[in-house]
């Protein structure tokens, strides 16, 4: 009789210790989320001169998300475009000037979406929305894939997801170095937000 | 093929001496081919320079009185200049400020040049020009640069033919050179307003025209190419390196 009892007892300590945990496989819950900046990345890259990938990314951002599996999801994240970083500092004055962000005259990058697809755990899967980049709104799909979800050590309750797109940067009308600086951006988005 | 525009401008200007006002008109093409096709209307500065090239070109063309000219052309400077700046009027700063008062500035001093033969202004110009675009070229905008450099060449090539061609009398008024001045100092202000150009090389930059336009005296052009190659100089040096294309 031991061994059973004993075997119960080791199940319920790992149950409960998961449930302390973040549960990462867990679905969302419903409700508005605000993207925790000092958690969430937006990475871009781009070929140069057919010889290499150029990885940039940009440093200061914001937004919310609102998820409703069963209703009407909303994302809306704000990029500060001066924070473009590429580990150069030349390069990045180079890329806020108009030969390509233009960033004093578009100072926000902006993406907004009413449209979020949902897999049969309600996890978040495609998020189809307009990105708002140098003056031009053009729509963007970007495909997700959730990392986590669960209670944070704070109280808080947490989301996490990856998503990714290609944009092609003359869409948006920025021709500027074609050829010597690919036309084709991957962009790479790693999101952690708090429920709010 | 810039140089091959000027040069045919320029046996243009010989059988009918009114053409070679329209020299500015060269760069059109070599714009269009650096920018893009420009939207209309557009929030990007760069795409209203075609518009303030043909209105000055315009004006030097069929406006005959000076005093009108000089009124005409500052008009067309000024409304350049608030065009360029208005998207970020709220950035607005004394030294905003001042490179726009200084570009107005310079652009109605042109009307001081001596009314005669101008290959020192011209020389001066094209210099001035070429500084414009090395300095917005190593400061902050591959764009504005070479913008302004085809500018320079055309303007270079109209220089080397106007000085070979000395014993010609060619009698090219000196007016035709506003639409160069013109977008000049649009070129330079969108460099310092939106690729943040450092003051210093920009204040050099402006006072070299000056110098090469309103001093008659015959080293005028090297006084001006000085200022240039300071700008250039304070620019490397403030920068610290070379650049990373």
């Amino acid at each position: 009789m031991q061994a059973p009892i004993k075997t119960a007892v080791h199940s319920m300590t790992l149950i409960a210790a998961l449930s302390a945990a973040p549960v990462f496989a867990a679905p969302p819950a419903q409700g508005t989320y605000k993207i925790d900046p000092q958690h969430t990345s937006v990475h871009f890259q781009v070929n140069h001169l057919g010889f290499s990938e150029v990885v940039g990314r940009f440093n200061s951002l914001s937004g919310k998300i609102n998820l409703k599996p069963d209703g009407d999801s909303k994302v809306d994240v704000e990029i500060q475009t001066a924070s473009v970083d590429t580990n150069y500092d030349k390069r990045d004055d180079h890329l806020r000037s108009p030969d390509f962000f233009n960033a004093k005259l578009y100072p926000i990058i902006r993406f907004t979406s009413n449209k979020v697809s949902f897999n049969k755990n309600g996890d978040p899967v495609e998020v189809t929305g307009e990105l708002t980049l140098h003056g031009k709104t053009k729509p963007v799909t970007l495909s997700v894939q959730p990392v986590g979800a669960g209670d944070d050590p704070w109280g808080g309750y947490r989301v996490g997801y990856v998503a990714k797109t290609v944009i092609k940067r003359s869409d948006y009308g920025m021709n500027f170095m074609q050829g010597g600086i690919g036309d084709d951006i991957a962009i790479n988005l790693n999101i952690e937000a708090i429920k709010i | 093929m810039p140089a091959l525009f000027s040069f045919a401008m320029l046996w243009l200007a010989r059988r009918k001496p009114g053409t070679g006002k329209a020299l500015i008109l060269v760069w059109l093409p070599l714009y269009v081919w650096i920018n893009g096709v420009p939207e209309f209307p557009s929030r990007d500065a760069t795409n209203w320079l075609w518009l303030a090239a043909l209105l000055a070109a315009a004006a030097v063309m069929l406006v005959r009185q000076r005093s009108l000219l000089a009124t005409a052309h500052s008009t067309v400077l000024l409304a350049g200049l608030l065009t360029i700046a208005w998207p970020v009027i709220h950035l607005i700063s004394v030294a905003f400020t001042l490179t726009l008062g200084a570009a107005l500035l310079v652009g109605g001093l042109i009307y001081y040049l001596p009314n005669e033969r101008a290959t020192l202004p011209i020389t001066a110009t094209a210099v001035n020009t070429a500084g414009i675009g090395l300095v917005s070229a190593l400061g902050g905008s591959l764009l504005v640069g070479q913008l302004a450099i085809a500018l320079a060449v055309v303007l270079g090539a109209f220089t080397l033919a106007e000085i070979f061609s000395r014993k010609t009398r060619l009698n090219f008024p000196s007016e035709f050179l506003a639409p160069f001045v013109t977008i000049d100092l649009l070129l330079l202000v969108i460099g310092r307003v939106y690729a943040d150009l450092p003051i210093g090389p920009v204040v050099l930059l402006l006072i070299s025209p000056l110098v090469g336009l309103l001093l008659r005296w015959r080293y005028s052009v090297v006084v001006s190419t000085s200022l240039v190659l300071g700008a250039l100089l304070w620019l490397l040096v403030g920068s610290g390196s070379s650049n990373y294309y």
